[in-house]
């Protein structure tokens, strides 16, 4: 914050982009989960040593999905593991790693009849249905990644301007010692390391607060006042953090 | 009862500055005040250090019947407040008015905030610093700073006061005003120590005297 080291406009800079940052990587990442497909049932085969009999066991689920107005989505290896994870308290419960089949577009009518096309096969099992949020798909975490760019941004703010505001009151020990000097209580040490912050917090809170509210207002990724304490708060966190350190460190003197 | 006293008490060199660590003892006498001098200006630093509890305690201190040592926190910040302070290197809050400077030590007392103005106001145009009572502390001559920060030592009626050459600068109105104000407060009660280099003041002082050099400080002899 000291002209020296890092401007107040530097750091509001910073601030704007890691609270865009931040805003936006929210938006998206609530945008990509609402958008993801969610399965309506998932099932669940064990798994033959004959190539054959798996690829007739598919057809069969595949038949019945149809019948159902569904359709069948095996699952890969690698989405299989993550899926089991989530949904089977104990994986290894399992004979073998099974085939697993996602079914979408179920209509609800015609699941009573899909299941027990299922049962009457003796093959597939569907699984209870799952209160998991199913996860993006690969190349869909551009929001998530995004979101966390502007928690470590905002982060970053918070150390710079803790930094900045302990050198400005190094730079202003000799007030401090005046006080020392008079026996005042904490309360008045206090008062002036906020004093000596009070431009710049004021400044950038004034400026560019507005603009955050404005942006975490048409973000539905938290609870609102949560989301807007962090961004708005990132740049007065450091200083009041500073304050609190030069505070505790004349008291001891 | 003795104001300050101190027995092997330990001035080591403040900050990066070198020297040797001096031992000293000594005792005000009860209802005096006293004069110490010594051409060492760092060692007299060293000393109003110790005194004003701005340097670890070493040794045994007492000060207007406490035990300097073991204070701590809010017992050290209320003992300091019984004193009052005008050191070679005048320490000022930078960013507040001279007027709101010299008020500091009554606000920090408790007097409401308007009465203390009104009492460093009129202190202020005593000693004839109306005219920058708004200015900023670095905004003074180093004549008017001095003579403020006297006052800001004084305002609020300490029972200690130690002043490190508090007439060096002034002229002869502003050095009797100091004076005079010194002389008051003894009167209500307050002890006085007054650090100097100048030994003619001695003259006009008729306090007790002692030399501070590195061997300690030792009565002096007129």
């Amino acid at each position: 914050m000291h002209g020296d080291k890092l401007s107040p406009l530097m750091l509001a800079s910073l601030w704007l982009f890691a609270g865009l940052l931040y805003g936006a990587g929210a938006w998206l990442w609530v945008f990509e989960t609402l958008q993801a497909p969610r399965a309506d049932r998932v099932v669940v085969s064990e798994i033959s040593q004959s190539a054959e009999e798996n690829q007739q066991h598919a057809r069969a689920l595949e038949d019945a999905a149809t019948a159902a107005g569904a359709r069948v989505q095996m699952v890969d290896d690698e989405t299989l593991r993550q899926t089991l994870s989530q949904l089977l308290p104990k994986t290894d419960s399992l004979p073998a790693l099974p085939r697993v089949a996602e079914i979408y577009h179920l209509p609800p009518d015609a699941t009573e009849q899909f299941l027990e096309t299922l049962r009457a096969g003796g093959h597939w099992h569907a699984l209870p249905p799952s209160p998991a949020t199913p996860q993006p798909q690969a190349g869909q975490h551009l929001g998530k990644n995004l979101f966390w760019l502007g928690v470590i941004a905002l982060a970053a703010v918070i150390i710079l301007s803790f930094a900045g505001a302990h050198h400005v009151f190094i730079h202003q020990a000799g007030s401090f010692a005046a006080l020392r000097q008079l026996g005042a209580p904490p309360t008045f040490h206090l008062a002036l390391a906020l004093t000596l912050m009070a431009r710049p917090m004021f400044a950038g809170v004034l400026s560019l607060g507005m603009a955050g509210a404005v942006l975490m207002t048409i973000v539905p990724a938290q609870p609102m006042p949560l989301s807007l304490l962090w961004v708005l708060g990132a740049p007065l966190l450091g200083p009041l953090a500073a304050c609190l350190l030069t505070v505790w460190r004349e008291s001891q003197k | 009862m003795s104001r300050l006293r101190c027995e092997k008490l330990l001035l080591p060199p403040l900050g990066s500055s070198a020297g040797p660590v001096v031992e000293v003892t000594f005792s005000l006498p009860a209802q005096q005040n006293a004069v110490v001098v010594g051409a060492d200006a760092a060692l007299c630093a060293r000393l109003m250090a110790a005194f004003t509890l701005q340097a670890p305690v070493r040794g045994l201190l007492h000060i207007l019947g406490h035990h300097a040592a073991p204070l701590k926190g809010a017992d050290k910040h209320a003992l300091r407040r019984r004193m009052g302070v005008c050191a070679q290197k005048i320490e000022w809050v930078h960013n507040i008015s001279l007027l709101d400077n010299v008020m500091l030590p009554l606000r920090v007392a408790g007097v409401p905030g308007r009465t203390a103005r009104d009492q460093a106001h009129e202190l202020l145009r005593w000693l004839g610093l109306s005219s920058v009572t708004g200015l900023l502390p670095h905004q003074l001559s180093a004549h008017q700073e001095r003579l403020a920060a006297v006052a800001r030592a004084c305002i609020h009626k300490p029972s200690l006061l130690l002043l490190d050459e508090p007439f060096q600068l002034l002229g002869d109105d502003a050095q009797h005003k100091i004076w005079h104000m010194v002389q008051a407060l003894h009167a209500q009660g307050a002890a006085v120590v007054l650090f100097t280099r100048q030994r003619s003041w001695l003259k006009r002082l008729n306090w007790p005297t002692f030399e501070l050099s590195p061997q300690g400080l030792q009565p002096h002899a007129r």
